[in-house]
């Protein structure tokens, strides 16, 4: 049953007044007009009583704080000198629920997300520490998740989202696979996008004239310009990867359908987790097989996922693409029939 | 104009001279300040042995002739090993500079490829920061 908001105001009011050391033993006076006082209503000496009880004993409410009367300074006091209810937080049930979120939370802890993040997840993590050893232990059988390594460059992550929050111009030092060199890059920044673990900054890149994609592992030393802000033709940058599976484009920006052919072997698996968003079935086949369309912008991940399926799955249209994939097979089983060789020669 | 040169980023600076596999990238100048970043590119390159040729760095400025001492040294190494960058940054600037070298090693290994010499004048660009 979900507690009475108004009496858990009071209870943290009066846990503040009992862990206050430059007042100690408040008496029931000062805690019922400190309540009063906070919440702008009045209160009777019973309610302040009853709350102590609360507090005290209620197991359902899970505190049992040791509050204590003392004669000599006619107030309360906490018997443990440490004892706080904002210590305690969460009760049995709720610890129990969090625990099985910790492990997921922990996933994200560290490589993915800022530091103010990570002191929030350690916040949590800190707070269900009570029995959490021996149930957590058996939780470790029962789950098991992907690893993500830390990645570079997520030093700059609060760095980067300042400069898309506060619009602000940043100048950096970038090193390009494809070029293989070092480049000075002064960028608007829009948006950051996350993809297979890996985080990318979207933004107007003035040496380009374009809007570019950069790879927040090989940034280096972003620096705050005073430069004036160009604004993204876009409304909402992070439209433009709705229609997309992964980030790089094979150099059209425009929105196909793609037709596909999945073999009844995984068929069930694509439609119980589908390709993208717009994924549709037009035929179904007596075998188990399906034909499905995709209503998406065609990039380099799009042929990728198609390719990790195997002989599973094909492209039926349009065309274009279909030879690009057959392009894609001829060179790797190439690349097979040379490694045939060079063993042979 | 010392105010100025106190908020500047100079983005490709003129180089005179340019020791093998160092590319310099900018020179930012901060209040009483100057860093520089440098790409370098080599094979199987080693990060002590990156060090060693930065730790006794120093500037000559056109302006003063004075010899200005590494401050603080930053480099980061790839998976890959063969680029990493490099940020020195030199302190007690007491005067705007428009040209330095940037010398490498000892005084008495003092050899051309081992000098950058940088003119921040002749940048490609400078950007307030």
């Amino acid at each position: 049953m979900p507690l009475n908001k108004e009496a858990v105001l009071r209870y943290a009011i009066i846990d503040r007044c009992l862990c206050n050391r430059f007042r100690l033993y408040p008496s029931m006076e000062e805690l019922k007009r400190v309540c009063e006082e906070e919440l702008g209503k009045e209160f009777s000496t019973s309610t302040i009583q009853k709350d102590i009880k609360a507090m005290k004993e209620d197991e359902l409410l899970g505190y049992l704080a040791p509050i204590k009367f003392s004669k000599s300074h006619n107030g309360y006091y906490y018997a443990d000198p440490e004892y706080s209810i904002r210590k305690i937080g969460l009760n049995d049930g709720e610890i129990e629920a969090i625990e099985f979120a910790t492990g997921i939370l922990e996933q994200f802890k560290g490589a993915r997300v800022n530091e103010a993040f990570n002191n929030a997840i350690d916040k949590v993590l800190t707070s269900v520490t009570v029995k959490k050893a021996e149930r957590y232990n058996g939780l470790k059988h029962a789950i098991q998740m992907e690893n993500t390594t830390p990645l570079k460059g997520m030093e700059h992550m609060d760095k980067l989202v300042e400069a898309i929050k506060e619009k602000l111009v940043i100048n950096f030092v970038h090193y390009s696979y494809q070029e293989k060199r070092w480049r000075v890059n002064t960028v608007h920044p829009y948006l950051l996008k996350e993809h297979r673990n890996r985080w990318y900054l979207i933004g107007y890149s003035e040496k380009h004239k374009e809007t570019r994609m950069f790879g927040i592992d090989r940034i280096f030393e972003p620096v705050f310009t005073k430069k004036p802000f160009h604004e993204s033709k876009h409304t909402d940058s992070r439209l433009e990867f709705r229609d997309k599976i992964g980030i790089n484009t094979l150099g059209k920006e425009k929105r196909e359908v793609i037709k596909l052919w999945v073999s009844g072997a995984i068929s069930n698996y694509i439609k119980s987790m589908p390709l993208h968003q717009s994924q549709r079935t037009i035929e179904q086949f007596a075998n188990g097989a399906m034909l499905i369309a995709l209503e998406i912008i065609p990039t380099f991940e799009l042929i990728s996922t198609i390719l990790s399926y195997g002989k599973d799955m094909s492209v039926e249209s349009p065309n274009w693409l279909k030879n690009k994939l057959i392009e894609e097979l001829q060179t790797s089983l190439g690349n097979y029939h040379k490694q045939k060789n060079r063993k042979l020669g | 104009m010392a105010e100025r040169l106190n908020q500047m980023l100079y983005i490709l600076p003129e180089v005179n001279s340019i020791p093998n596999g160092i590319e310099l990238l900018r020179v930012h100048v901060s209040k009483k300040e100057i860093s520089i970043d440098l790409g370098i590119k080599e094979q199987n390159l080693n990060l002590n042995h990156i060090k060693t040729r930065f730790e006794k760095a120093f500037l000559i400025t056109s302006e003063s002739r004075k010899k200005i001492p590494l401050a603080n040294f930053k480099s980061t190494l790839t998976e890959n090993e063969d680029w990493c960058f490099v940020q020195v940054t030199f302190g007690q600037i007491r005067q705007p500079i428009s040209q330095f070298d940037l010398i490498l090693r000892e005084e008495r290994m003092l050899r051309d490829q081992n000098v950058l010499g940088i003119n921040l004048e002749k940048s490609s660009e400078k950007i307030f920061f």
